[in-house]
C-alpha cells in the first residue's frame, strides 16, 4: 500500500510544481515514508502476557509533509494510509494543505543532497526477531519472571522496533535506510527500576551487570538506612542525571526557545561564548555512535548526522538548531537531540564510578525523584521529593532513606566540587553533588 | 473514511471472525493546531489519523494485541488473525488468564459530537487570523519592570471512537475538543518563570467567547504581574504550613493523591489497598470531603463510553471522608474488589487500555463564600479577609498556593508531589509573594488536613495524564479554594533551615 503511494507521491508533487493553472504553486516539497513494526512483551506484578500488558504486534505506516508554496507560505500536515490504497482526487488534497499553509519566512529552505555518514542504525538479530522467530523476547521475559527478587513485585516491559524510512524532496534526496531497537525495563516494588535502550540486542554480559545491580540496590532497600546528617555525600543516579537533562540542558539549549526569550541563555551568550558551566565540563550531541539509541543518518529534514559540541570546557558554543532555527540564527542546522540521553557529558576529571563509590564513607544514592517534570527550567531550581534513595557507609550500600533535595543544576554544573563518574552501564554519570538535602 | 463506514467496518470485523472473542477498536482522530510566539506564527499543523487495534482472548482468557494505522476489512481481519496468534502463544507460556470479558452483557450505542461548530467550520485561514488577533493583545501587557516573552498554542481535535465486541457490542462516539493556551515567560531580577493559563471547550465557540470577553488575556494580564514579583521573591523555608490551594492545585491533589492509587490494576501495590482490595470503608478524612471521578459533557477529558464499549460511571471515590470505590474496569475490578465503573481508557488505537481519571473533583461541603472577582489580587484579598473575620488565619505563615505546574505519584510507597507557579503569605497583612518549593506528601494523610472550601466550584482545569506512557487528557478542580490544615506529612519544600 505505502509502496504504491511512496511511487505516486512525489510524482504528483514533482507535476504540481510545474502547474501554473491555479492562483497558487508548488515551489518546493519534502515527504518521509516509515514502515514499522514493533513487538512488545510485558510482566505486570510478576505475570507475564497479563490482560495489561499482552503479546503486541504494531504495524505502522506514515507519511510527514513539509511543502513551500511560491509565495513563501509553508503546509506542514501528515497523510494517512488510505483505506482503498490509493487517493482518487489529489488535487482535492492539494488545495487543502494549500489552505493549511502559512507564512513562515525562515522554515522555507528545503536542504539539498549531501553525503551522509556512515552510521549503525539497524541490527540484523532484531529484524530476525521482527519477521522470522520472536523467541528471543519470550526467553527474556522468562529469564526476568524466573530470576527476580521473589519478594518483589515485578513489572518488565520488552519492545523491538524494525523501521524502514524513505526520504524525498524536491531538492533531489533520495535516501531509504533501516533501522532498529530494543528497548528493555523491569522494576522491582515500582522503587528500583532498571533499563536498557539501544538499537541492537543487549550483549550478555552487560544484562547481567544491569540485572545484579538491580537485584543488589533491590536487597539494600530492604531495611531502613541511618538517616543523613549535614556530612553525607549527595550521589545523583545515572537515571536522575538523565531526568534533569531533560528537564533543564535541552530545554535551555534549544535555539528556537533561546530566541523566543524562554531559555536561561540569551542569543549573545552563545556568541560570546559565556562560560556557563564549571571549567573542565564539556556537552555535546554525538548522533554517530553505533547502534546508540540516540543515534540517526539524517535528522527528518534532511540534515546529516554530525557532532555538535554545546557547551566546551564551560563555555557556550552552539545551540541545536533545525533548519528553521538555523536561519534565525544565520548559522548552520546542528545535530538535534531525540531525547535526554542525547547529550553528553564530558568531563576532564571524570573518574570510574566503582572507585568513586569506594572512596565515599558516608553518602546516599539518589535513586529517583518524584515531580522533575514540574520543575522551572529557567532557573535550575529544583526542590524534589526522593523516596528512594540507599544509604552508603563505607563504599558500600546499604538501607533505605526518603529525602526531599532543594537546590540549583547551574550552581551544580558551575561548581569546581561536583564529580562525574561513569559507570560502562550508563550514558549518563554518576554526580557526586552539593545541595540541600533532609530526611522525610 | 466517514464515521458510518467505521461502525460498519468494526461490526463486519468482529461478525467475521469467529474465532476466539474479539474487542475491536478504531479511531479516527483530526487535529489542527497552531503556535504563534511574541507576535508570530510560529507553527500550523493539521493531521489526520486512523487506524485499529484488536484485541483478541482465547476460550480460556489469554489475550494478545494487533493494531494498524489502516481501516480496511481485509487488514482488521489480519489484525484478528495475528491477535489470536499472540493469544495463543500468550497462553502456551502460562501467562495470567482473565475471562471477565466473557460474562459482561453486550451494548449497543452511538453517541454524537456536542459541538456547535463542526471540525472544518473555520478554515486554517480564519483561525490563523482569530488566533492572531487574540495573541496579539497580549503583546500590549506591559510590566512595571522585566520582560514577558508569549506564546499561545490553539489546538482543536476531534476523535471519533468505534469499538466492537465479539457479543455484539458497538459503540461509537466523538469527542472534540479545544484549548487556548496563553504561556508566559516573565523574567526580572535575573530570574525567570513561565506560566500558563487555559480556556478550553469543544469547537472553536471558545475563541469567538475570548474574542468577545477576553477572559483569558485578563487571567494572563494578572497572572504575568503576579509571576513577575514571584520572580523577585524569597523562597519559603521548608516546613509544614496551614495551606489554601487553588482548584487546579486542588485537581493536582485528588488526581495523584487518590486517582491513581484507586485504579483498580494499580492495587495491589496501592497503599489505599490491602492484599489486593481497595480498603472500603477506610475513614480518611474528617467528615464532608469527597473526591468524585467521571465525565462532564463539553469538558476536556469527556469520554462518554469506555475504550472496552462500557458506559463510564461517575465514582464516589470518597464519600463523607470514608473511601467508597475505585476507579475499575472489567478486567480487575473484580480482583480489586470494587465495582465495574468501567474506568477504561486508551490513549489511541493502537495501546491496549487502562483504568484512568477523566474529570476529578474535590469537594468540601463546608464552604466559605468570596466576594464575586476574577481579578486575582481581589480574589487573593478576598481568601484573607474571609479567613481573618472568621478567626481560621493563622499566625505567622498561612500560604495561599496557587497555579497548578503538574504532579507525580508513586501509589505503592504513598507518596506524591506537586508543583505550584507561587504562594502569597495570607498571615502577612502585605501579602508577600514567594517562591515556593515542590508540595509533598502522604497519601494516607493528606486528606485528614482538608478543612473547608473557600468561593466558588470549578471542575475546568485541565491536563494531560502519562500513566505507562499513555497520554490522556485529565481534568478536574474543586469546590473553590480549599484550605488544609498544618500537618506534618504534609511539607513545602524550599530553602531549607540553614
Amino acid at each position: 500500500m505505502t509502496d504504491c503511494l511512496r511511487t505516486v507521491l512525489p510524482e504528483v508533487l514533482a507535476k504540481e510544481q510545474q502547474n501554473s493553472s491555479k492562483n497558487y504553486r508548488l515551489k518546493d516539497w519534502r515527504v518521509s515514508f516509515q514502515q514499522s513494526q514493533m513487538i512488545t512483551l510485558g510482566i505486570k506484578n510478576n505475570v507475564g502476557g497479563s490482560v495489561y500488558r499482552p503479546p503486541a504486534y504494531k504495524s505502522t505506516e506514515s507519511v510527514s509533509l513539509f511543502l513551500v508554496w511560491d509565495d513563501g507560505k509553508c503546509t506542514k500536515t501528515k497523510m494517512n494510509m488510505p483505506a482503498e490504497g490509493k487517493i482518487s482526487d489529489w488535487d482535492e488534497r492539494i488545495r487543502n494543505w494549500r489552505l493549511a499553509a502559512f507564512e513562515d519566512p525562515y522554515a522555507q529552505t528545503i536542504p539539498k543532497p549531501a553525503v551522509f555518514p556512515q552510521v549503525q542504525l539497524a541490527s540484523e538479530d532484531i529484524y530476525r526477531i521482527i519477521t522470522k522467530n520472536s523467541d528471543y523476547l519470550y526467553e527474556q521475559q522468562k529469564r526476568i519472571l524466573a530470576d527476580r527478587p521473589k519478594e518483589a513485585l515485578t513489572n518488565s516491559s520488552i519492545s523491538v522496533f524494525w523501521g524502514r524510512n524513505f526520504l524525498y524532496t524536491s531538492t533531489g534526496i533520495d535516501l531509504d535506510y533501516e533501522e532498529s531497537r530494543y528497548a528493555l525495563s523491569w522494576a522491582f516494588d515500582s522503587q528500583i527500576v532498571q533499563s536498557f535502550a539501544q538499537r541492537r540486542l543487549p550483549e550478555e554480559q552487560e544484562f547481567s551487570e544491569l540485572w545484579q545491580e538491580s537485584t543488589a540496590n533491590y536487597s539494600a532497600i530492604q531495611k531502613m538506612g541511618e538517616p543523613i546528617s549535614e556530612r553525607t555525600s549527595l550521589v545523583l543516579a545515572p537515571s536522575v542525571v538523565e531526568q534533569m537533562i531533560g528537564q533543564y540542558l535541552l530545554p535551555n539549549f534549544d535555539g528556537e526557545r533561546v530566541i523566543q526569550g524562554q531559555s536561561k541563555f540569551k542569543v549573545e551568550d552563545f556568541t560570546n561564548q559565556v562560560q556557563v558551566l564549571a571549567e573542565g565540563l564539556s556537552l555535546e550531541i554525538d548522533p554517530l555512535r553505533p547502534y546508540h539509541w540516540n543515534s540517526y543518518l539524517t535528522t527528518g529534514e534532511g540534515i546529516p548526522a554530525v557532532r555538535t559540541v554545546l557547551a566546551y570546557y564551560g563555555c557556550l558554543q552552539s545551540p541545536y538548531l533545525n533548519v528553521k532555527n538555523a536561519n534565525r540564527w544565520g548559522l548552520t542546522p546542528t545535530a538535534l537531540p531525540t531525547g535526554a540521553s542525547s547529550i553528553i557529558f564530558k568531563h576532564d576529571k571524570q573518574v570510574l564510578w566503582q572507585e568513586a563509590l569506594s572512596q565515599i564513607d558516608d553518602g546516599v544514592l539518589i535513586l529517583s525523584v518524584l515531580g522533575i517534570h514540574t520543575q522551572n527550567p529557567v532557573t535550575g531550581n529544583f526542590s524534589l521529593s526522593a523516596p528512594t534513595c540507599i544509604r552508603i557507609r563505607q563504599g558500600e550500600l546499604e538501607g533505605k532513606v526518603s529525602l526531599r533535595i532543594n537546590g540549583n543544576i547551574w550552581d551544580i554544573l558551575n561548581s569546581k566540587n561536583t564529580i562525574y563518574a561513569k559507570s560502562p552501564l550508563y550514558d549518563e554519570p554518576y554526580m557526586l553533588v552539593e545541595c540541600k538535602a533532609e530526611n522525610i | 473514511m466517514d464515521s458510518d463506514k467505521i461502525r460498519e467496518l468494526v461490526k463486519q470485523t468482529v461478525s467475521e471472525v469467529k474465532q476466539g472473542y474479539l474487542i475491536v477498536r478504531a479511531q479516527m482522530r483530526k487535529e489542527i493546531s497552531l503556535k504563534f510566539s511574541n507576535g508570530q506564527i510560529e507553527n500550523l499543523y493539521t493531521d489526520t489519523e486512523s487506524g485499529m487495534g484488536v484485541q483478541a482472548f482465547t476460550p480460556q482468557g489469554a489475550s494478545g494485541f494487533a493494531s494498524a494505522n489502516v481501516l480496511a476489512l481485509e487488514r482488521a481481519k489480519e489484525l484478528a488473525r495475528m491477535a489470536l496468534e499472540l493469544a495463543s502463544k500468550n497462553q502456551s507460556i502460562d501467562c495470567e488468564l482473565n475471562t471477565e470479558i466473557f460474562s459482561v452483557s453486550p451494548t449497543v450505542a452511538e453517541v454524537p459530537s456536542t459541538a456547535k461548530y463542526p471540525f472544518e467550520h473555520f478554515s486554517p485561514e480564519e483561525l490563523q487570523q482569530i488566533v492572531s488577533s487574540i495573541h496579539n493583545k497580549l503583546l500590549n501587557i506591559k510590566l512595571e519592570t522585566g520582560s514577558v516573552a508569549w506564546q499561545t498554542v490553539y489546538r482543536q481535535i476531534e476523535d471519533f471512537w468505534c469499538i466492537g465486541r465479539s457479543d455484539g457490542t458497538l459503540v461509537s462516539f466523538t469527542v472534540p475538543r479545544t484549548v487556548l493556551l496563553h504561556q508566559g515567560t516573565v523574567k526580572d531580577a535575573g530570574y525567570g518563570q513561565s506560566f500558563t493559563v487555559t480556556r478550553s471547550g469543544v469547537d472553536g465557540e471558545i475563541l469567538l467567547a475570548e474574542q468577545a470577553d477576553g477572559s483569558l488575556h485578563l487571567q494572563a494580564e494578572d497572572k504575568a504581574r503576579f509571576i513577575q514579583r514571584v520572580c523577585k521573591a524569597p523562597q519559603i523555608p521548608s516546613g509544614s504550613y496551614p495551606l489554601v490551594i487553588d482548584y487546579g492545585l486542588a485537581k493536582g491533589l485528588a488526581h495523584e493523591a487518590f486517582g491513581h492509587a484507586v485504579e483498580s490494576d494499580l492495587l495491589e501495590e496501592s497503599v489505599l489497598g490491602f492484599e489486593g482490595k481497595l480498603r472500603i470503608g477506610a475513614v480518611i478524612s474528617k467528615p464532608g470531603v469527597d473526591i468524585i471521578d467521571g465525565p462532564l459533557e463539553r469538558d476536556w477529558a469527556y469520554q462518554p463510553y469506555s475504550a472496552n464499549g462500557q458506559i463510564r460511571k461517575t465514582v464516589a471515590i470518597v464519600k463523607d471522608g470514608v473511601l467508597k470505590q475505585g476507579l475499575g474496569d472489567i478486567f480487575s475490578a473484580a480482583k480489586a474488589g470494587v465495582e465495574i465503573t468501567d474506568a477504561a481508557r486508551a490513549e489511541y488505537f493502537g495501546v491496549v487500555p487502562l483504568p484512568r481519571m477523566t474529570n476529578i473533583r474535590l469537594i468540601v461541603q463546608d464552604n466559605i463564600p468570596l466576594n464575586n472577582t476574577n481579578n486575582l489580587n481581589q480574589v487573593i484579598k478576598s481568601i484573607r479577609e474571609a479567613l481573618l473575620s472568621r478567626r481560621m488565619l493563622e499566625k505567622d505563615y498561612h500560604f495561599l498556593l496557587l497555579g497548578y505546574c503538574g504532579g507525580q505519584v508513586n501509589s505503592k510507597t504513598g507518596d506524591f508531589v506537586f508543583q505550584c507557579e507561587g504562594a502569597v503569605n495570607l498571615a502577612d497583612p502585605e501579602l508577600t509573594v514567594y517562591q515556593a518549593g515542590i508540595f509533598s506528601g502522604k497519601i494516607l494523610a493528606v486528606l485528614e488536613a482538608v478543612k473547608c472550601s473557600l468561593g466558588t466550584p470549578r471542575y475546568d482545569a485541565i491536563g494531560t495524564c502519562g500513566k505507562a506512557g499513555q497520554m490522556v487528557p485529565s481534568s478536574g478542580g474543586g469546590s473553590g479554594y480549599i484550605m488544609l490544615d498544618k500537618n506534618q506529612n504534609i511539607k513545602i519544600g524550599g530553602r531549607t533551615n540553614d
